[in-house]
């Protein structure tokens, strides 16, 4: 490996500047909202320490709250690499989510390992099937993506409304929801945190963060999917098929939204299928990708942040009753100044020298082209 | 320059000026498109506007109709100086311009595109005005329209029809024609030539861009003849001939042909039999991008395709590589049926391609130099194995390939779009000639790059010839297919208009055949 340049080095510095920059508006304006809801932000800020990270107990859950940001968050880093935007992580998330359920909940006499592997890779497949969809309306009917994917988590949320009422109905009261989903599926938590809040899979992290540039940066399938993402046209023109790169790319980002849904059942606190436990999940993901400017690695700590921003409200809440929307404001906040840092990046670099331009050696050299652009 | 101006034709001091430009000069960096240009054309006259591609007569119609401003020059309307700034203005005081690609909203009907327009009040219902307009139009030219069919509906002429009454209710007086046959059957030529006679019998005035003689002839009073962005000529139509048009368009340069060896022709590299292509594939009646194209190329050879921009060289690219189906034909390359047509058989057939929009089609901008060099390599072993890539190979093929085509970078990690205009086509050249190929298809190989970077890409085409390989060299330059080639196809409105030996070609001759009676 050649060392980094400078100018590298310069970037990435003034990249982890404004991040801070960030934070520390949002920080500002945090604390003017809680002066003007009558709480001391000094206080505020130790019930928020005490109930994100101040014990082992709840850093677990701010840790394992993480992982399903994170999973969306690689599923939107993949579709971006691939020039496809898809949008689809609610619906790939509860359906991804009610497949896992469905398989769990007839996991009652398999061994827990066989168990877990089953449900993730169900939750996966569901997923990526939920977006197949997408990817075949957009490969062989030329639907965009983008509408289709935001269309169907519309129908994904009936979809989970029919079967918490319907066939994977299991409560004893005829609430709309599952029964509990039998103990051998339930993913495996660190026994030395107190309160088993941490689970096994936050070390899907790191492994699928390496995973995936690897994947990006090592193989052909990663190296179609970027040219494909970076000019589809020349791509095309070298022989790659974009059209069945982008298909992939869809159905894998899929696969990680329907691993997130199959996380936040059998990882977390409510061991059941319900309406709503996709909470957000799926959009919030892709703001921790774009916070973490789509780096796999940093979207592990962006969607950290984000989990941290949960679950400091909810203790915000029960301790000093500050309303949680307050974390929502908040996640608004973070996306908002982060679009408006990287405007501002864009014009900074607009009037730094730019990219050697083609040569204008034949304006009018080809009429046909000239004139379309003119009219 | 324009010795043969105005004084030459009695009628030039009757008529009072429309338009007319003096001294207009237009830079782009170092490269000056219009070269002190005068061009005047009189109150009831059509001008035709000759020119070779790039000879500066877009640029210069861009100036006239406000989209570019002019380094140097005056352009007077009607006698009286203007200074366009944009084009609202030029449209204003009576310029307008039917380009190749018409201006109208498909999903809308007729009479909505003629009522869109700029206007102070974007809230008032301009329809009932614009039928009114259109009416007056009407009984003045002729031109009906069908107000309330879509355009998305109408053909191609009563779309540019449509478009030429826009100009007109919106008060255009002298009316630009940018190649307008080009889209256009015989017949429907002959009612836009009638049109434009009427127009300019009823006192406007009328500028045809075009190359085809046989329209030049037909239509216009007068012409203006650009060469390499400067005047080469003007008079009116009456007192010239084709073989005189032709030469000053084309020019009697010094040809300078690059010393080689003889032929030496080796196993067939391309051979084209028949080949058809519809301009657009929806109107499988509408006219034909290719017709009846039949090339023989062998190794060892340069075969050049010289023709002005338009005249099938793109779509015959296309269908080579499989992006278009032709509608008959037949292709062999190596040797071999060429049946199964897509990018990635072409390649594997021996093919090899150096696009002519290089950023559009042949590079990845935000990738690095040794992926870009290493595109097709990286989806075959040695560099991939198992779907695994090997960097390390990568990077190192690409740094002996920079070295052997001398491209300049930090390194092979840089990002292909930092490179510069040369750097990057010696990088598509080390791309597509490192493969070994039995054929490359070389279009427009040095557009944009300055001499070196031009005479360092000849010398590499040059190489694939003397080992044996085959180029096939489409061009709009004529120097250049000139140079290099040892036959030339001559292709106009995507016919084969002739097939010339080196030894014997010219200039004017190929310029006779490019600008030839048009393919009935």
């Amino acid at each position: 490996m050649t060392p980094p340049s400078a100018a590298a080095l310069r970037a990435l510095g003034l990249r982890l500047l404004t991040q801070l920059a960030v934070a520390l508006v949002t920080l500002l304006m945090a604390a003017l909202i809680l002066l003007a809801i009558g709480v001391s932000p000094t206080v505020a800020a130790d019930a928020f320490w005490a109930g994100t990270f101040g014990s082992p107990t709840n850093a677990g859950t701010t840790l394992t709250q993480a992982v399903p940001l994170f999973l969306v968050a690689l599923g939107w880093i993949v579709t971006d690499k691939a020039g496809r935007l898809q949008v689809g992580f609610p619906g790939q998330v509860v359906i991804g989510g009610c497949a896992a359920a469905a398989v769990g909940l007839q996991c009652e006499n398999v061994p827990a390992p066989l168990a877990v592997m089953l449900c993730a890779a169900a939750g996966m497949l569901g997923g990526a099937l939920w977006a197949g969809i997408v990817a075949w309306l957009w490969a062989s009917r030329g639907v965009l993506e983008i509408v289709s994917s935001l269309l169907l988590n519309l129908v994904a949320i009936q979809v989970l409304a029919w079967l918490v009422r319907g066939p994977l109905q299991g409560s004893l009261d005829q609430q709309p929801q599952s029964a509990d989903f039998p103990e051998s599926t339930r993913w495996p938590a660190f026994p030395s945190v107190p309160g088993l809040t941490l689970s096994y899979d936050v070390l899907l992290m790191p492994v699928l963060a390496v995973g995936l540039i690897v994947v990006l940066s090592r193989t052909s399938f990663g190296f179609s999917l970027r040219a494909s993402g970076g000019n589809v046209t020349a791509a095309r023109w070298q022989g790659i098929d974009p059209v069945r790169t982008g298909v992939r790319a869809i159905a894998l980002s899929g696969a990680f939204a329907g691993l997130a849904g199959a996380a936040l059942l059998f990882a977390g606190s409510a061991p059941w299928l319900s309406e709503g436990f996709e909470a957000g999940i799926g959009f919030n993901g892709i703001a921790v990708a774009l916070l973490a400017r789509n780096s796999p690695v940093g979207a592990m700590f962006t969607a950290v942040v984000f989990a941290s921003l949960n679950v400091g409200g909810t203790s915000l809440q029960s301790l000093l009753d500050v309303p949680s929307t307050l974390t929502s404001v908040l996640q608004g906040a973070v996306i908002v100044l982060v679009l408006v840092a990287a405007a501002v990046a864009v014009r900074r670099r607009s009037t730094t020298p730019p990219e050697p331009a083609p040569a204008p050696a034949e304006p009018s050299g080809r009429v046909t082209a000239a004139a379309g652009q003119g009219a | 320059m324009s010795t043969t101006t105005s004084g030459a034709d009695p009628r030039a001091g009757t008529r009072s000026s429309a338009l007319r430009l003096s001294g207009v000069t237009k830079r782009f960096g170092g490269f000056t498109a219009n070269d002190a240009v005068d061009l005047e054309v009189g109150w009831g006259e059509v001008h035709a506007l000759l020119g070779e591609n790039g000879a500066g007569k877009t640029t210069l119609m861009r100036i006239v109709t406000g989209l570019y401003q002019p380094d140097e020059g005056t352009i007077a309307v009607d006698g009286e100086e203007v200074a366009f700034r944009r084009p609202e203005q030029a449209l204003r005081a009576g310029i307008g311009m039917v380009h190749q690609h018409f201006t109208l909203v498909p999903t809308l009907t007729e009479l909505e595109n003629l009522a869109m327009g700029p206007s102070l009040l974007p809230l008032r219902d301009g329809r009932r005005t614009a039928l009114e307009r259109a009416t007056s139009v009407e009984s003045e030219t002729g031109l009906r329209i069908t107000p309330d069919r879509r355009v998305a509906d109408a053909s191609i002429s009563e779309r540019q029809r449509l478009e030429i009454v826009k100009l007109l209710c919106r008060g255009a007086r002298i009316l630009i024609f940018d190649e307008p046959s080009a889209a256009l059957t015989p017949d429907e030529w002959e009612d836009l030539a009638r049109l434009m006679r009427r127009l300019a019998d009823d006192g406007h005035a009328v500028v045809l861009i075009s190359h085809k003689m046989s329209e030049v002839f037909a239509v216009a009073d007068r012409f203006t003849v650009l060469r390499g962005g400067a005047v080469a000529g003007s008079g009116a139509i009456a007192e010239t001939t084709r073989e005189d048009l032709v030469e000053q368009m084309v020019g009697e340069s010094v040809e300078i042909r690059r010393e080689r060896g003889p032929v030496q022709a080796g196993r067939p590299a391309l051979a084209v039999r028949g080949l058809s292509v519809l301009r657009d594939a929806d109107q499988p009646r509408g006219p034909r991008a290719l017709d009846d194209v039949g090339l023989d190329l062998r190794g060892g050879e340069i075969l050049g395709i010289a023709g002005v921009a338009g005249s099938g060289q793109a779509e015959l690219v296309e269908t080579l590589l499989g992006l278009r189906i032709p509608v008959a034909g037949e292709i062999e390359v190596a040797g071999r049926p060429y049946v199964d047509r897509s990018p990635s058989s072409f390649y594997a057939a021996g093919g090899s391609l150096v696009a002519e929009d290089r950023h559009h089609v042949g590079m990845f901008g935000s990738m690095t130099l040794w992926e870009n060099i290493n595109v097709r390599a990286l989806r075959r072993p040695p560099l991939v194995r198992r779907n695994v890539i090997d960097p390390a190979a990568a990077r190192h093929r690409a740094r002996d390939l920079m070295a052997e085509f001398e491209v300049r970078a930090t390194s092979e990690n840089q990002a292909m779009g930092r490179l510069s205009g040369g750097n990057q086509q010696k990088a598509v050249l080390a791309r597509e000639l490192s493969t070994q190929p039995a054929l490359v298809v070389a279009v427009q190989p040095v557009r944009g790059l300055d001499v070196r970077a031009t005479e360092f890409v000849y010398r590499r085409l040059l190489d694939q010839r003397a080992r044996g390989g085959a180029v096939l060299l489409i061009s709009m330059d004529l120097d250049e297919v000139l140079s290099l080639s040892d036959r030339i196809v001559v292709l106009a409105h995507g016919r084969v208009q002739g097939v010339l030996d080196a030894a014997d070609a010219t200039r004017a001759r190929i310029g006779a055949l490019m600008t030839s009676r048009e393919a009935s």
